[in-house]
């Protein structure tokens, strides 16, 4: 049974069963070691691919069978805007499982924090703080309790200590300067830290390693008061924001590594003890991406002799950064056996091993769907296949509405009363999912996680190209805070990673999903024939649009005429050009407008009855003994074309051999275009059956 | 590190696992080695809990006879090197190897007390010194210790018969086998039935026989008749009474129930005045020397001549137990008749001789020595004074105790090895009669074996010459002038083995008794 709570993961198994554990070494579901394939120096491994490729679903496996195994944390870097945050989330994920608990980094942690407090304004901001204070402690064993015992006990002793004056002395007084009540507090929050907790262990390490990262910046301040260390300067530069703050970062991050590697004691390597792991989700974010940085630096510093056994996988919406010159790109196939990555050069990013997740194979449709309790359709699993174009989050949501459905329809069946048809490779669309929101609005809502940009996109991805979407956008009067509807719409586009640049003669959802997401939702959301909004309307503006734009549009005009489902006024007007033109340029044109018109999407089921099949078959063709031979060949001609077209159509073979038929009928009845007509009659039909693009006959 | 384990376990854990059974292994084996307890020094080999085989070195023996078991080690590599490596100007000596094969332990229900091993252990010894002084052949006193209930016979048996393939250095024989025992039997027959010569100390039991066992003692048959003749002559008031030990498994007591029955029985009408007991050697199988039913007995019947079949051991306890029965009437004299090698030291203690004066009860005991030989010097056998000489020197450096030669063990262990050691210098000397002569090299051409050893041995030695007894190559032993005949009459038993009864305490006036000499009979003439 499939079960929601451990989701299988498909076709990540280069990933799940042998890169990660050979950076770990621990096996993914095995209580074994595996060799590691780096002893010292460490790739930072990133996970690349847009909306739905399943990077969170990676990192989510990966925490499931490694959580309780090794050192351990998942953190999502979207959720927290700086890397202070990002330490703290990862000190308290680590320190329970980890040797030495952080002697490092918690008084620098603390310095930082507690340069937060004690602003009047600030109250709100102080208790975060103090909380999350509390949880570091708790985290590391320095105190036990609840939270907000622990919290309350320490806020209460720094006021102690802060009333008491015993920090007077060592901090001039500077009444209402801030700068010199965060160091005030900072003096405190560190004297506490040093007497209560490290006093067995010695506080002078911790202290000797920020005083000599700031060993030079104290000679040269005159400011510099007396028995103010580095641990105050620390958290002085951080407040100060700018270039000091990351500064004060990049030291933080460093102590956080210096203390991983200082609590992996000589037995743990020899014993090749599985290493720490640290996922981050979504690095594209700020502090993501700077944390990120902040590790491949530290980890590309020159004449390196410790390496840090920090294994982290990182995940980034999109591909790479675009400064990752040197970093090594590897397929998920070439993880298998190794990846023999090695660090070449010094730049930071070649530290970067990037992984971009590819889409699921037909295969894998084919395992999704194999829990089904009844028979499927046998072309159900390409044409899901075809249509999300392996797409990992598409795919698994419509599998399982699948899957919904089947068992529906089995509870239905055994139960008295009609049954329910059979579900076709052209319902997929229309399915709900479980909780009975339609799939392609499930989706999109993942896809495009803007609601409004979202709403902006469905009706603009029906025009043809990027001024079709702004006149539409303008006739649509969409509106917003930018100029340009339709542009804004594809710069949102761009900073989903969908598209890197919005070509102006292409629709403005490039990636073929999801314009097919869009136009399907378009349909779906049509309100019927009179709204402006309404299906019919927006394909008879862009039909107008393109009529006026000139002759070249004429191709385009003829597919929204066929997409509002007026099929016969497409039919006439190709008859009379094929009965018009004679030269051979024209019948490669004729073709080109026949093939392009085809590819327009459907109408509403609710305003159209879905009768192309039928029609092409010649089924109707008694409705047509009005007009001539060769229009009701061109008629049976464009609806299997059109029919054919859908991205969920099987491609038959009778019809895809009528299209071949009656090619060559046509061939036959014109007088000089027999040779491009005969030779589409014999291509065409092999390219629909593999569901390519036509191909035009070559002049 | 302390995560579960679900975590797999890596290299140095594994190591771990596999080196920490290892050690553990190592440690036990280690301390087992270390707590165990002591190995058998000297070539031997423990077989439950004892040291059992034969060596020639010095082992690990209680601290009485510690000493003498270094002793003998030290002469015995003194005799291997002379043979091996003499010193300069000296030719090498040969030498044979004779086994003394008994207990060298001791317990309170043994075969042997700690006393009769360490004088057997010294008699064998200065048979050994005065055999080494002499001319001719040397010898090494190999010591077999064979458990201290003579159980552990098998290995010692098997250990010998290896030593007798050796061409140069043979095993000439056999000697010690203490007590009359079951095993004793059992190890008799497979040595003879292995054909190494044995001699039998301080064997008794007349039925103790095999080919190739002999013994330099009476048995209880001939020491019966030595007392049947000093009863003839000593005749008392004929009232007899036995007391016998019911021990089954006790060969020895056995025997001479059997033959005082059978000598006595009617002429005293033993058969309703006998009272039995449970002797202390041997496996526990009730309270021993319960002897006040007996001692009532005797008193009520008013006996005063006591036949005791039964071991020395247990004699003290019945004599105490007669002195303190009320019923005894104190008037008339009390005779206990008993036979054996000697005189325990345990019956003539000063406490013991007061209470057979008091209670004018004697001890009459027909054995194979006396005191009377080296106290009184009167009739003591021609080959005494020798033994006396070199065992005199040994009694103090070993701690030899008071009264050392009483129960005879020392004399008859002496007698045992000088048997052997004289058949083999013959055999030796005649083997290289015809060499010695006439290349003048003492380099032996031909080494005796075992069997001729005993084809030696068991030649007749004592002939009638017509007019007198003669004897030839006979063993002028301490304990007497005796040799063997090849007759199955005499069983490889001691002929003309003079049989002294011995009187405790002694009457003052006691006249000269002639000494009783084994087979006498069967010659027309006395024995020489």
């Amino acid at each position: 049974m499939h079960t929601s709570e451990a989701p299988r993961l498909y076709a990540r198994d280069p990933l799940l069963h042998g890169l990660v554990p050979r950076l770990t070494g621990l096996a993914h579901a095995q209580r074994t070691r595996v060799p590691w394939e780096y002893d010292k120096d460490l790739p930072l491994v990133l996970l690349t691919g847009r909306h739905g490729m399943g990077r969170t679903a990676v990192l989510r496996a990966l925490e499931r069978h490694y959580a309780g195994r090794l050192p351990l944390a998942f953190v999502d870097t979207a959720e927290t805007p700086q890397v202070v945050g990002l330490l703290a989330d990862l000190v308290r994920s680590l320190a329970p499982d980890t040797g030495r608990r952080f002697p490092l980094l918690l008084p620098g942690l603390l310095a930082v924090f507690a340069g937060y407090g004690e602003h009047g304004e600030h109250g709100e901001r102080t208790r975060t703080t103090t909380l999350r204070l509390a949880r570091l402690l708790l985290a590391c064993h320095l105190e036990s309790g609840s939270e907000a015992d622990v919290a309350q006990r320490w806020a209460g002793r720094l006021r102690g200590r802060l009333d008491g004056g015993d920090v007077q002395d060592a901090v001039p007084q500077h009444a209402g300067d801030a700068r010199h009540d965060r160091h005030a507090v900072a003096h405190a929050a560190l004297a506490e830290y040093f007497e209560r907790y490290a006093r067995g262990r010695g506080s002078a390490p911790p202290r000797q390693w920020y005083q000599d990262r700031y060993a030079e910046s104290e000679g040269t301040t005159g400011t510099a008061a007396e028995g103010q260390d580095g641990l105050v300067r620390l958290a002085d530069w951080f407040h100060r924001g700018g270039d000091y703050r990351q500064a004060a970062e990049q030291t933080l991050v460093h102590a956080f590594l210096e203390d991983l590697t200082a609590a992996r004691s000589k037995w743990q390597r020899l014993n090749r003890d599985p290493r720490p792991l640290v996922l981050l989700d979504n690095t594209h974010s700020p502090a993501g991406e700077r944390l990120v940085d902040l590790v491949l630096a530290y980890r590309a510093r020159p004449g390196t002799s410790q390496h840090d056994p920090l294994v982290v996988v990182a995940t980034r919406l999109g591909d790479a950064p675009a400064d990752a010159g040197d970093a090594t790109h590897r397929a998920l196939p070439d993880l298998v056996t190794s990846t023999h990555w090695r660090r070449t050069g010094h730049a930071p990013s070649a530290g970067l091993l990037v992984v971009p997740l590819t889409p699921l194979s037909r295969d894998d449709v084919l395992l999704m769907l194999d829990a089904a309790s009844a028979p499927l359709h046998p072309y159900l699993a390409s044409a899901l296949h075809t249509l999300t174009g392996g797409h990992p989050l598409a795919g698994s949501v419509l599998c399982e509405a699948v899957l919904d459905h089947t068992r529906a329809t089995a509870a239905r069946d055994s139960a008295p009363g009609p049954p329910a048809g059979p579900l076709g490779p052209r319902n997929l669309l229309e399915l709900t999912t479980a909780d009975g929101v339609p799939v392609t609005q499930a989706i999109l809502e993942r896809l495009l996680p803007s609601p409004h940009q979202r709403a902006r996109l469905v009706p603009l991805s029906l025009a043809r190209d990027s001024t079709a979407a702004q006149a539409l956008a303008a006739h649509l009067r969409l509106e917003g805070p930018e100029q340009l509807p339709a542009n804004a719409a594809a710069d949102y586009l761009e900073a989903e990673h969908w598209q890197h640049d919005t070509p102006q003669d292409r629709p403005l959802a490039a990636d073929p999903l999801l314009h097919t997401l869009l136009v399907h939702e378009a349909r779906r959301t049509s309100q019927g024939t009179d709204s402006r909004r309404g299906w019919q309307e927006i394909h008879g503006f862009l039909r107008r649009h393109h009529t006026t734009r000139g002759e070249d549009s004429e191709a385009d005009a003829l597919r929204h005429t066929l997409a509002a489902g007026d099929a016969k006024t497409v039919v006439a007007a190709l008859s009379e050009e094929f009965q018009s033109e004679q030269d051979r340029q024209s019948a490669l044109r004729w073709l080109n407008c026949l093939w392009y018109a085809a590819t327009a999407p459907p109408p509403p089921a609710a305003d159209w009855d879905d009768e192309r099949a039928e029609m092409a078959a010649g089924a109707f063709d008694e409705r047509y003994h009005d007009i001539d031979e060769i229009d009701r060949c061109i008629n049976r001609l464009l609806h299997g074309l059109w029919y054919l077209s859908d991205a969920a159509a099987e491609p038959e073979a009778d019809l895809c051999d009528d299209i071949g038929a009656e090619l060559a009928f046509l061939s036959l009845r014109h007088q000089s275009w027999r040779a491009v007509l005969s030779q589409a009659a014999r291509t065409w039909p092999a390219a629909v059956r593999a569901k390519r693009p036509l191909p035009l006959p070559e002049l | 590190m302390f995560l579960s384990r679900r975590n797999g376990f890596g290299p140095l854990d594994k190591a771990v696992a596999v080196l920490v059974p290892l050690v553990l292994i190592a440690v036990g084996v280690v301390v087992y080695l270390a707590t165990r307890p002591g190995d058998c020094a000297g070539g031997l080999e423990k077989r439950d809990g004892e040291c059992v085989g034969v060596t020639d070195e010095a082992f690990e023996a209680n601290d009485d006879i510690k000493a003498l078991v270094e002793a003998v080690a030290d002469e015995n590599a003194r005799v291997a090197k002379a043979w091996s490596a003499p010193q300069l100007g000296q030719t090498p000596m040969p030498y044979g190897r004779i086994a003394l094969m008994m207990p060298f332990t001791s317990d309170d229900s043994s075969a042997m007390t700690a006393d009769m091993i360490r004088r057997a252990l010294a008699g064998a010894h200065a048979a050994q010194l005065r055999a080494n002084s002499s001319g001719g052949p040397h010898y090494q006193l190999l010591m077999a210790p064979d458990g201290k209930d003579l159980d552990e016979w098998r290995p010692v048996v098997d250990d010998l018969e290896g030593l007798t393939d050796d061409r140069q250095t043979p095993l000439v024989g056999v000697m010690g086998l203490p007590s009359s025992t079951p095993e004793t039997r059992d190890a008799m027959r497979a040595l003879s039935e292995r054909r190494i010569a044995t001699v039998g100390p301080v064997i008794t039991s007349a039925d103790m026989n095999a080919p190739y066992f002999f013994k330099t003692s009476p048995n209880n048959d001939l020491l019966v008749d030595a007392l049947d003749q000093y009863l003839k002559k000593n005749k008392g008031r004929g009232k007899g009474f036995l007391v016998f030990d019911s021990r089954p498994d006790d060969v020895y007591s056995r025997n001479l129930h059997r033959l005082l029955e059978k000598k006595f029985g009617e002429k005293y009408g033993l058969r309703k005045r006998s009272a039995s007991f449970l002797g202390s050697t041997g496996p526990a199988a009730g309270i021993p020397q319960r002897f006040q039913s007996a001692a009532q007995k005797i008193c009520v019947t008013d006996s005063d001549t006591v036949f005791f079949a039964g071991r020395d051991q247990d004699l003290p306890a019945l004599v105490k137990r007669l002195s303190q029965e009320p019923s005894c009437d104190r008037d008339n004299p009390v005779r206990i008749l008993k036979v054996g090698i000697g005189l325990e030291p345990t019956l003539t203690t000063d406490e013991l001789t007061a209470m057979l004066r008091e209670t004018r009860t004697t001890l009459v005991a027909a054995a194979s020595v006396t005191p009377e030989w080296w106290l009184a010097k009167s009739g003591a056998p021609v080959g005494l004074g020798g033994f006396l000489s070199v065992f005199d020197k040994m009694k103090k450096p070993y701690g030899l105790g008071p009264k050392p030669l009483d129960d005879g063990y020392a004399i008859m262990y002496h007698d045992a090895f000088m048997l052997l050691a004289n058949a083999f210098d013959r055999s030796y000397s005649e083997a290289n009669e015809g060499t010695e002569g006439s290349t003048g090299t003492p380099s032996p051409v031909r080494t005796p074996t075992k069997d001729d050893v005993y084809n030696t041995l068991i030649d007749a030695s004592i002939v009638d010459t017509g007019e007198s007894t003669r004897c030839i190559g006979c063993l002028q032993g301490a304990a007497g002038t005796y040799g063997f005949e090849k007759s199955s009459d005499t069983d490889q038993w001691p002929v003309c083995k003079p049989v002294p009864v011995i009187e405790h305490p002694a009457a003052k006036d006691r006249g000269p008794q002639t000494t009783y000499r084994t087979f006498a009979k069967t010659f027309r003439h006395p024995c020489p």
